[in-house]
């Protein structure tokens, strides 16, 4: 299992979708910072705890994108230039083919997602500070239970591209079903579904969970610094969880009965 | 006697009714080569397929250096290289490349062996050039590369040969016909190009429509086949009847251009030629010829093709027959 694992790692290091996913995920986090923006100058502000709470969400949306190319790639490319049928042949087991890809997907796509939203909060609380009014022990939780709809969507595309066996068509519909399932979003929000909405759909849950309420303006000790009010409350802790868990499980083992029962043609 | 590394008992593949592998029993000597032999769609490849674990078979069993079971036969498979359809190639890496990601999938932990393979097939100036960049002959010499990367005792070879010039035919058949000498490699090995397998195989497998139809050695295909007369008349149709009615001719083949083989009776050629002349048929060619390889793949599958025509017009018959019988009934 882990000369496959080394062998993925091999070609992946070596193909460009890993650079390019990844540079192009970078400009869009630098257009979205700076169209929020008016003053260039408002730059040398935005601490990491500013960055955290203004912009996390939307970055978590983005690299959602990145996640749904690799997982794609990972899951899919080798079933489409028939790696597989030779990692069969070379005498793997399926067993061992199926959880090498999917701790490939996790290592792989989870590292790029850590990469693309940890990276410019390193580097905002690096130029200009943490931020006066943060709470670590409260990010550090945010961005650990965001994991958890990590683990669910990553799930979700490498099924796709299981199922689909290529990577273009497993990418083509993971992205079909996300523009969906935003736009369903936008429809169901209207809705009084109550707090459902939240763990309906894997983005819409990963990106609450970087949501600040009440944010405003408030002079402290002489300095203005943005107050948000504390929004994680337990009942979203605890459903992000098992949601994302089931569900995420739940794609696991529909990859794993069409990866194991199927032959590979 | 040599000893078996592989073999097959009863083996058959079915997808929804229809039979891509039917009852397939055969067995694998130790350094010998074995051709597999038959028409497209014959099963050849699901055969090859089942024995790399791709397919997994409705019935029967595997048996590879002694070992049986989905454990034993991946460990078992370890031991193999196999190209079935197309090599195994990450089009936009070098080759050097390619077969270094194998050899890390292979876990072999000497990373000169990668020089020898690409030495061995002449691929060491390739470069930093991408695999999908190369000629259809280098993509299956680099497929040979990744298939002899492991060593392997036992190699399975679906079309190897495919899209090669005469050149890169002579040089892969020199390198097969290499390591089953010096290294004892037992190689099964599939080909359109009949006149290559022969110079090549110690042992054939006729197969079509899913069945074996015939298993051979290179020296009883010789002594077998022996030779058989070409008959070319003004009336190729009368003289088949002739020929059917008069000598009650079994080993007998109508070729496409209507002229007909004969392997049998072959010392009664003066009496059949005699018949045919008085049955008001004018011979234009009778010719005494050998039978090649691929005289005898023509035979073997014609016959079978017309076995099966035969038995599917026994069933329809009989289908209509009992249709009939029921439409009797009903009345």
């Amino acid at each position: 299992m882990f000369n496959l694992m080394k062998s993925v790692r091999y070609s992946l290091v070596r193909s460009k979708v890993y650079i390019i996913t990844l540079l192009s995920v970078i400009g869009m986090a630098f257009l979205l910072v700076h169209g929020n923006i008016s003053d260039p100058a408002d730059l040398k502000k935005i601490t990491g705890e500013a960055y955290f709470s203004g912009f996390m969400g939307d970055m978590y949306i983005m690299s959602i994108i990145a996640m749904l190319i690799l997982s794609s790639v990972i899951c899919g490319a080798d079933a489409g230039d028939k790696t597989l049928n030779y990692e069969l042949m070379d005498g793997h087991s399926r067993n061992s083919i199926f959880v090498s890809r999917i701790l490939c997907n996790l290592w792989w796509s989870g590292g790029m997602v850590t990469l693309l939203m940890c990276f410019p909060f390193v580097l905002f609380s690096c130029v200009n500070g943490v931020g006066k009014s943060a709470v670590l022990r409260d990010m550090v939780l945010r961005y650990v239970l965001s994991l958890f709809p990590t683990f669910r969507l990553i799930m979700f595309f490498g099924m796709l591209a299981i199922v689909l066996r290529g990577a273009a068509r497993g990418g083509a519909l993971s992205y079909a079903c996300l523009m969906v399932t935003i736009i369903l979003e936008v429809f169901l929000s209207f809705q009084e579904l109550g707090d459902g909405i939240n763990y309906l759909f894997g983005f819409q849950n990963g990106a609450f969970l970087f949501k600040y309420n009440n944010a405003r303006s408030m002079v402290v000790e002489g300095e203005q610094m943005m107050v948000t009010d504390y929004s994680l409350y337990p009942n979203l802790v605890g459903m992000t969880c098992l949601v994302s868990l089931l569900l995420g499980a739940l794609y696991l083992c529909i990859s794993y009965i069409v990866f194991i029962r199927s032959d590979r043609d | 006697m040599s000893e078996i590394v592989m073999e097959i008992q009863k083996l058959t593949k079915q997808y929804g009714r229809q039979k891509a592998i039917d009852d397939v029993t055969f067995s694998v000597k130790k350094g010998s080569i074995v051709g597999l032999i038959g028409p497209n769609g014959a099963g050849k490849t699901t055969i090859m397929k089942c024995l790399g674990g791709l397919v997994i078979p409705t019935s029967g069993s595997i048996n590879i250096f002694g070992e049986t079971g989905e454990k034993g036969l991946n460990h078992a498979r370890k031991r193999m290289s196999f190209i079935i359809e197309t090599p195994y190639i990450k089009g936009e890496m070098s080759a050097r490349e390619n077969l270094e990601k194998q050899r890390l999938q292979k876990g072999i932990p000497n990373k000169e062996r990668v020089d020898e393979v690409l030495e061995l097939v002449h691929l060491t100036d390739a470069g930093k050039k991408a695999a999908k960049k190369f000629s259809l002959g280098m993509r299956q010499r680099l497929g040979i590369a990744n298939a002899l990367l492991g060593k392997p005792e036992l190699m399975v070879l679906d079309e190897p040969i495919n899209g090669l010039d005469p050149e890169g035919i002579v040089e892969i058949r020199e390198l097969l016909r290499r390591l089953n000498q010096e290294e004892n490699v037992t190689i099964v090995i599939s080909s359109h190009i009949l006149s290559e397998l022969s110079l090549l195989c110690s042992d054939y497998i006729f197969i079509n429509h899913g069945q074996i139809k015939d298993l051979l050695t290179a020296e009883r295909l010789m002594s077998e086949s022996g030779e058989y007369y070409h008959i070319h008349t003004d009336n190729d149709e009368v003289a088949a009847s002739i020929l059917v009615k008069r000598f009650a001719m079994e080993k007998m083949v109508v070729l496409e251009d209507g002229s007909i083989r004969i392997y049998e009776g072959l010392e009664r050629i003066r009496e059949i030629s005699k018949a045919l002349y008085e049955g008001g048929v004018i011979p234009m060619e009778l010719a005494r010829n050998e039978v090649n390889l691929e005289d005898y793949y023509m035979r073997k599958v014609q016959l079978s093709d017309e076995e099966k025509a035969d038995k599917e017009s026994e069933n329809t018959d009989s289908k209509k027959g009992q249709d009939k019988k029921a439409k009797v009934k009903k009345r």
